[in-house]
């Protein structure tokens, strides 16, 4: 398998959440064109009116442009009828000087439809997140149009806020559900997780020995990590792992040039156990970002970044993940891509010697 | 007058409210996922705590239309964030954040900047820029 000198994220493959796919470019630089056209077209209107109408005309030209990278099918179809509706409503708001009846529940039919879509375990992307951003825009510029009660306002508030929440917390679902999360070369992740852009190829004797050689010599120098007083001796930060999921860091270790030296694993990972942590293995990193690990056992030894994590600095920890909306929690910072890492897992009975291990595997045989 | 060109933002203030709410609903998930992060364990609750008085301050804005300090130096903050984040991503991932990261962290912060500054300039000038006027139901 070839090796190259440093990866970029492009060499990784992440969650289409954090992409636009292929599919969906059309219609994203459709909706891109359409709002600067309509925003220009319609200087001589209303700031209000000229945003609504351009928002909705970008929509629409935005889900006939998703019509066209996709298969004809029911799909297909929805996109081409919205877009259709969604331009003749912008029109009609142009010559009449105000929305067509209907235009609201549209626009909100079209974000609860991305949710059931999402909810049924479609991976969103950004060309459909940014669409369906235009789209609560669109229904805040409307909803919040003219003189209204404090009641009438506090509930259009909350719709705009609500679908927003919404478009998000289902694009979460559909990008869990749709992603992977083997470690497996030629998987699409779920959110968080870059693997490597490499084709998948079956291992060769050689690739399963080797591997079986970094299992062993891993397992013979940790076993005695399973007391955590000794791994702490040892410089492993044991105090910090309830923060990072169980992992304990060896500062030593880090940047040490040593990579996949299985005298000197970079990291511990321990579970709670009912009586106290259990060690399930170690971590080896890499010492840089977009350097690439060596996969002794070939597609085995599968190594692994992360993507989007939301790191916090009040104390040191992860916050979340990037998330749909592109936001990251106030006080955390966002680490684009990680330095690549592996998982060996030693304990006992593990189902998977690289890669995830699974994690009904282990509520069930070391504690929740 | 166009949108850039340091003049009084007096028509962009008709879309100050909806973009005020699109932040607030942005931060308010924002919230829910540091929580749900912190809840298991292993996340700090102070990124829960920064965010969700961000989305409050955000949210008070779009009730009131009054664009304080305290707002202000929010949306400063997370523009700053951004300009931290993407300089992080050029440097470990080679490329920019994604296009979702341009616009809820850059476009909709800068746009609230932007007519706040203006605001203050013409308050300065002795021009003060008119609420919108109320449309008939």
């Amino acid at each position: 398998m070839t090796q190259v000198e440093r990866r970029g994220i492009e060499d990784y493959v992440v969650s289409p959440m954090y992409t636009v796919s292929d599919e969906h470019g059309l219609g994203l630089l459709f909706a891109l064109v359409a709002v600067v056209v309509g925003w220009y077209a319609l200087r001589r209107q209303p700031t209000r009116v000229r945003a609504s109408i351009s928002l909705l005309t970008a929509t629409g030209a935005g889900h006939l442009g998703l019509a066209l990278g996709h298969e004809p099918g029911f799909r297909t179809g929805a996109y081409v009828a919205f877009g259709l509706w969604a331009s003749y409503a912008a029109r009609r708001w142009a010559i009449d000087e105000k929305p067509m009846r209907g235009t609201t529940a549209g626009l909100i039919l079209s974000v609860l439809a991305y949710a059931v879509a999402a909810l049924s375990g479609e991976t969103p992307d950004q060309a459909g997140l940014i669409m369906k951003v235009i789209e609560v825009g669109a229904l805040a510029l409307i909803l919040g149009d003219g003189a209204a009660s404090r009641t009438t306002m506090l509930r259009q508030s909350a719709t705009v806020v609500s679908m927003t929440v919404l478009v998000g917390i289902t694009g979460w679902i559909g990008a869990f559900e749709g992603g992977g999360h083997t470690h497996e070369l030629g998987e699409t992740p779920g959110p968080g997780l870059a693997i490597p852009r490499l084709a998948p190829t079956p291992p060769s004797a050689a690739d399963r020995s080797a591997a079986v050689r970094l299992f062993e010599e891993t397992l013979a120098n940790i076993s005695r990590f399973e007391d955590v007083t000794v791994a702490a001796a040892e410089g492993y930060d044991v105090d910090a792992m309830g923060r990072l999921g169980g992992h304990a860091d060896n500062p030593a270790f880090k940047d040490d040039g040593r990579i996949l030296d299985p005298t000197r694993p970079e990291t511990l990972v321990y579970h709670a156990g009912p009586d106290g942590p259990v060690l399930l293995g170690a971590m080896y990193q890499t010492d840089e970002s977009g350097e690439p690990g060596p996969m002794v056992g070939g597609s085995l030894t599968v190594w692994h970044g992360h993507d989007h994590v939301c790191f916090g600095l009040l104390p040191p920890g992860l916050g979340s993940l990037g998330s749909p909306m592109g936001t990251c929690p106030l006080g955390t910072v966002t680490v684009a891509l990680t330095n690549e890492m592996i998982h060996v897992w030693t304990v006992e009975g593990a189902p998977s010697r690289f890669g995830e291990l699974d994690e009904e595997w282990l509520e069930a045989n070391i504690g929740p | 007058m166009a949108f850039g060109d340091g003049g009084p933002m007096t028509d962009y203030r008709e879309l100050l409210r909806p973009v005020l709410l699109l932040q607030t609903g942005i931060l308010t998930l924002s919230t829910l996922e540091a929580s749900v992060v912190a809840v298991s364990g292993v996340g700090s609750p102070v990124p829960v705590l920064l965010t969700a008085a961000a989305a409050v301050f955000v949210g008070s804005a779009a009730r009131t239309g009054r664009l304080g300090r305290t707002l202000r130096w929010t949306e400063r903050l997370i523009v700053a964030t951004f300009v931290i984040d993407t300089a992080i991503a050029l440097l470990t991932a080679g490329a920019p954040l994604e296009p979702m990261v341009w616009i809820s962290r850059l476009a909709l912060p800068l746009f609230v900047l932007r007519v706040a500054r203006s605001e203050r300039k013409a308050r300065r000038t002795g021009f003060e820029t008119p609420e919108p006027a109320p449309v008939a139901a």
